[in-house]
């Protein structure tokens, strides 16, 4: 087993492009755990005289004094620029950075009751990393937050799924005859129900005073309720042939109960596959989530989700004016990329061929 | 990616409409004995002109239409006995009838209708025309949305041929608004009194008739239908409209309305220079619009105000549903809503000029009121106004009894305040707007939750299960004049939001509004007429059964090689005038 590890290792680490794809989603998923202390405001902090504000520059260097200084921002105006609205620096009114500042208050880790903020600046200015929303909220505010919810339903999503996938592919599998016809037709039923329209269906049955937060478990658990036949009818074709293996035919002579072999001896030999196709699997639930905020059928504002953030950018009059509000279609790309990376990486080095 | 494919595949398609015949410009059908004269600077004939349309036509059935992407197709092919001049917003004689008459006691109108004109497919016009679209539009059971403002305390104009160019109208009572609505459509007899006699006169002239069996008296009329792909019209070789010179009007060829997904690609579409011009310029489009105008070769126009509103209201309903004896809004609720302080404080809470700052980008005004400043001999600007003011609206609420803990409003019997707003799913605008309110109102304490809707179980929400607590919407302005708002107005009216219908007024403010607007209608001296009705204005807004949000400042674009262009705030901004229209020499 030992060895078994290392040399996935070995392979593994070979592989430059999946351990990029690793560590981008490492720090994905760490700055969306901590997106309340890295984020500058809370996630619904208006301001609306700040719509669509640009990307505020931070300066390191004192042009009067001329020298290097603590990191600052200009203060801003709106201006009217060739018929467009631009916020233009004046470069009287210096905002200094602040670090480990209080703000809005936020749950770190989701319990713990904080308002330390990892930076920011005095109140009424505003700094804005990635732009601002029509709202005048800070993109990157609701990018960290909105990964907590994008990131996230692919991972929740995906259990379900597997889980759903292993019971009843395992046991169709195994057992085989009218079990494996029950369990394979009724896979089939819910494989043909077209998921999309499903999901609208139960949005408009789920009434408003609902909170978004289960709505967007709706969201997962229907996402995922669509989606797990798929794996359930892959792992039963694997179960089928692993049952026949010499190992399971001696599990059986010794008098093993069903279900123990099934967990111990067969389940265990999917695993590969299940960890392989888990992985490329997630990025269909993000953009599944994408699909529906777009739809407005999934996360409401005020949360954010970056589904959400993209529907602005549904209007292409957008796009030249404030192209920041595409920094959620980047970060999607950015993410199932790394996913489709990370995965290939680990069925490369998970591949028993290799060993050879 | 999608939306420049079709930018591709409309282009290539207008590309092919360039090979289209040149219309044939009929002169030797002679000009009416009574034409039309039209003052405008004399054009040159020919040309097509191609605009987008993020709708189409669902009928073409002049009296069945009730929404904008089919009216404002057939409005291109039709003509009343009057007309209103979109300009100078008066009743103008440029219509079917070329004069008309009314008695001493101002209730017999005598009109002389144009001799020696034809329908497009040469048919002629009179009286039985005019006497058939009465007898359809009074039938009760087709009962179109228009009938509503020819009806006066409940009765029906009396309309008599007198011969086959003279018809007399009669109203019940002096009717001040008269010449307006009868500027409706009339429909030719000959084509549908077929259909009207067998009972499917709904189906009468629908997207599936073929051009050739419809006939129409406007300046054009429909040559093709291609759904989702586009509505052609043609010019009418048989229009009673003439030039200074005695041309025959229009001098267009064609208008094409070219189907498009959405808004996005109207605006793509003009940007590109493949339509002729853009009735409506979202806020978000306008700098890139602006930008290129030049180069375009076109010119925006700019109307400050527009007529339609949109506003959030209160289900007042206090009644049980007979069928079900529930109350059709929770008493406890219902208690709230109905309470006129509670109304104006959340009126107060609203920031209107954030949403304009947000929401239309700066390109907005604040709107207080049911007629908007562009209907100008009407707008009371006296009328009382509910800026914002948190306190102003906190003031009020502990005024009626409202109790603010830990930042929750309560009611005097504990009860926390929350509610639903309704809105319709299909427009982003409207849900923005609700939830910068809902940002407002959390200030005071009070929940508002969001249920955005389709449109269709919406508009089933607001008039027939009343399953509602509150609805932001937006009501589109036709005409300027007092009786368009009517039927919102009058507590029997079928768009009075807040409780149509009824069959008493619920409140003395509600009979009182009843009283003047029925006055209003009768009374033909306008100073008094106006008088009547400012004070409808103060009665609405000091009871505030609709709150007001912002109104969108309107930009218009068209290239500046069409000659004639008059942008109006009424409806059809700029193809009102289309006869007149022509491309000038390049």
């Amino acid at each position: 087993m030992d060895s078994r590890k290392k040399r996935f290792w070995k392979y593994f680490k070979k592989n430059k492009i999946a351990l990029i794809g690793g560590g981008i989603l490492v720090i994905l998923y760490l700055s969306s755990i901590f997106a309340g202390l890295i984020a500058p405001y809370g996630v619904n902090n208006l301001r609306t005289d700040l719509c669509f504000h640009s990307l505020s520059k931070i300066h390191f260097y004192d042009i009067e004094k001329k020298a290097i200084s603590f990191p600052f921002i200009y203060s801003t105006k709106l201006v009217t620029h060739k018929y467009q609205r631009k916020y233009q620096e004046d470069y009287k009114q210096k905002v200094y950075l602040k670090f480990f500042t209080k703000g809005d208050s936020y749950k770190l880790l989701g319990f713990v009751p904080c308002n330390i903020h990892l930076f920011g600046v005095e109140e009424p200015y505003r700094i804005y990393l990635l732009g601002a929303d029509r709202f005048g909220r800070d993109i990157f505010t609701r990018l960290l937050y909105g990964s907590q919810i994008s990131l996230s339903i692919g991972l929740v999503g995906i259990s379900i799924t597997v889980t759903l996938g292993m019971i009843f592919g395992g046991l169709a599998g195994y057992y085989g005859g009218l079990v494996d016809t029950l369990l394979m037709r009724f896979c089939e039923l819910l494989m043909s129900f077209p998921g999309l329209y499903l999901i609208m269906a139960l949005r408009a049955t789920v009434p408003p005073t609902v909170p978004s937060t289960y709505m967007y478990l709706l969201t997962v658990v229907v996402l995922a309720l669509v989606h797990w036949p798929g794996r359930a009818r892959v792992i039963r074709g694997q179960v089928l042939s692993l049952r026949e293996q010499e190992y399971v035919i001696a599990a059986k002579a010794c008098g093993m109960s069903d279900i123990r072999i099934i967990l111990r001896h067969i389940l265990p030999n999917t695993f590969s596959y299940i960890i392989v196709s888990a992985t490329l699997a997630i990025p269909g639930y993000i953009l599944g989530e994408t699909i529906l905020s777009y739809l407005n059928v999934g996360i409401q504002e005020p949360q954010s989700s970056w589904g959400l953030m993209l529907r602005e950018a549904q209007n292409i009059a957008f796009w030249n004016q404030y192209p920041w509000i595409l920094w959620p279609g980047f970060l999607i790309f950015i993410t199932v990329l790394a996913f489709n990376f990370f995965g290939d990486g680990l069925r490369d080095a998970l591949d028993p061929k290799r060993e050879k | 990616m999608k939306k420049y494919a079709i930018v591709i595949i409309i282009s290539i398609f207008l590309l092919s409409c360039d090979q289209k015949s040149k219309v044939k410009l009929t002169q030797d059908i002679p000009l009416p004995h009574d034409p039309a004269t039209s003052n405008c600077t004399v054009g040159k004939y020919g040309g097509t002109l191609v605009i987008a349309s993020a709708g189409e036509p669902k009928t073409f059935n002049p009296i069945m239409c009730n929404e904008s992407s089919s009216s404002d197709v057939i409005s291109r092919m039709c003509e009343g006995l009057t007309t209103i001049n979109n300009k100078t917003q008066k009743v103008t004689n440029q219509g079917l009838a070329k004069s008309w008459k009314v008695s001493k006691d101002g209730k017999c109108w005598t009109f002389n209708l144009r001799k020696g004109i034809y329908w497009s497919d040469g048919h002629p016009f009179t009286a039985d025309d005019v006497i058939f679209t009465f007898k359809v539009i009074y039938d009760p059971k087709i009962h179109p949305a228009t009938v509503d403002s020819l009806i006066v305390n409940g009765k029906k104009f009396k309309v008599e041929k007198i011969d086959n160019y003279t018809v007399k109208i009669t109203t019940p009572t002096i009717y001040a608004p008269f010449l307006r609505v009868i500027s409706l459509a009339i429909i030719p007899k000959h084509k549908f009194e077929k259909s009207y006699q067998e009972g499917n006169f709904e189906s009468a002239y629908s997207v599936n008739t073929k051009p050739e069996n419809m006939a129409w008296i406007g300046s054009f009329k429909l040559e093709k239908f291609l759904p989702a792909q586009k509505t052609v019209l043609v010019r009418n070789p048989y229009y009673f409209k003439i030039d200074k010179k005695r041309n025959r009007l229009p001098y267009l060829d064609r208008i094409v309305f070219v189907a498009v997904p959405d808004f996005n690609a109207v605006s793509m579409n003009f940007l590109a220079g493949e339509t002729d011009l853009i009735d409506s310029i979202r806020s978000e489009d306008y700098a890139p619009i602006k930008a290129a105008e030049k180069k375009g070769n076109y010119t925006i126009y700019k109307i400050n105000y527009g007529l339609g509103s949109s506003f959030l209201w209160f289900n007042l309903r206090t009644d049980k549903n007979p069928k079900t004896s529930k109350y059709y809004v929770n008493p406890i609720k219902s208690k709230w809503f109905t309470n006129v302080e509670f109304r104006q404080a959340l009126s107060h809470a609203i920031d209107q000029k954030s949403i304009i700052d947000t929401i239309f980008l700066g390109m907005g005004y604040q709107r207080w009121g049911i007629d908007s400043p562009a209907a100008k001999i009407w707008y009371n600007p006296d009328i009382k106004k509910y800026p914002f003011s948190l306190k102003k609206s906190e003031q009020l609420l502990t005024k009626a009894g409202f109790i603010k803990k830990d930042n929750i409003l309560y009611d005097s019997k504990g009860n926390r305040v929350e509610f639903t707003l309704f809105t319709n799913s299909e427009n982003d605008v409207r849900i923005k707007i609700a939830n910068l309110i809902k940002h407002d109102y959390q200030k005071l304490g009070v929940t508002m939750h969001i249920n955005p809707v389709d449109f269709n179980s919406l508009v089933s929400k607001i008039n027939d299960t009343f399953d509602y607590e509150a609805c932001l919407l937006g009501l589109g302005g036709g005409d300027i004049d007092p009786v368009s708002h009517m039927n919102v107005l009058k507590s029997s009216g079928f768009t009075h939001l807040w409780w149509p219908k009824q069959k008493k007024p619920a409140t003395l403010w509600e009979a009182e509004i009843d009283e003047l607007m029925d006055k209003q209608l009768t009374t033909l001296e306008f100073k008094k007429r106006r008088e009547i009705y400012n004070k409808v204005q103060e009665i609405i807004m000091n009871n505030c059964p609709m709150l007001y949000l912002p109104g969108r400042t309107l930009y218009l674009a068209a290239k500046n090689k069409i000659g004639n262009i008059k942008p109006t705030v009424l409806e059809h901004r700029l193809l009102w005038n289309q006869e007149e229209l022509y491309f000038r020499d390049q």
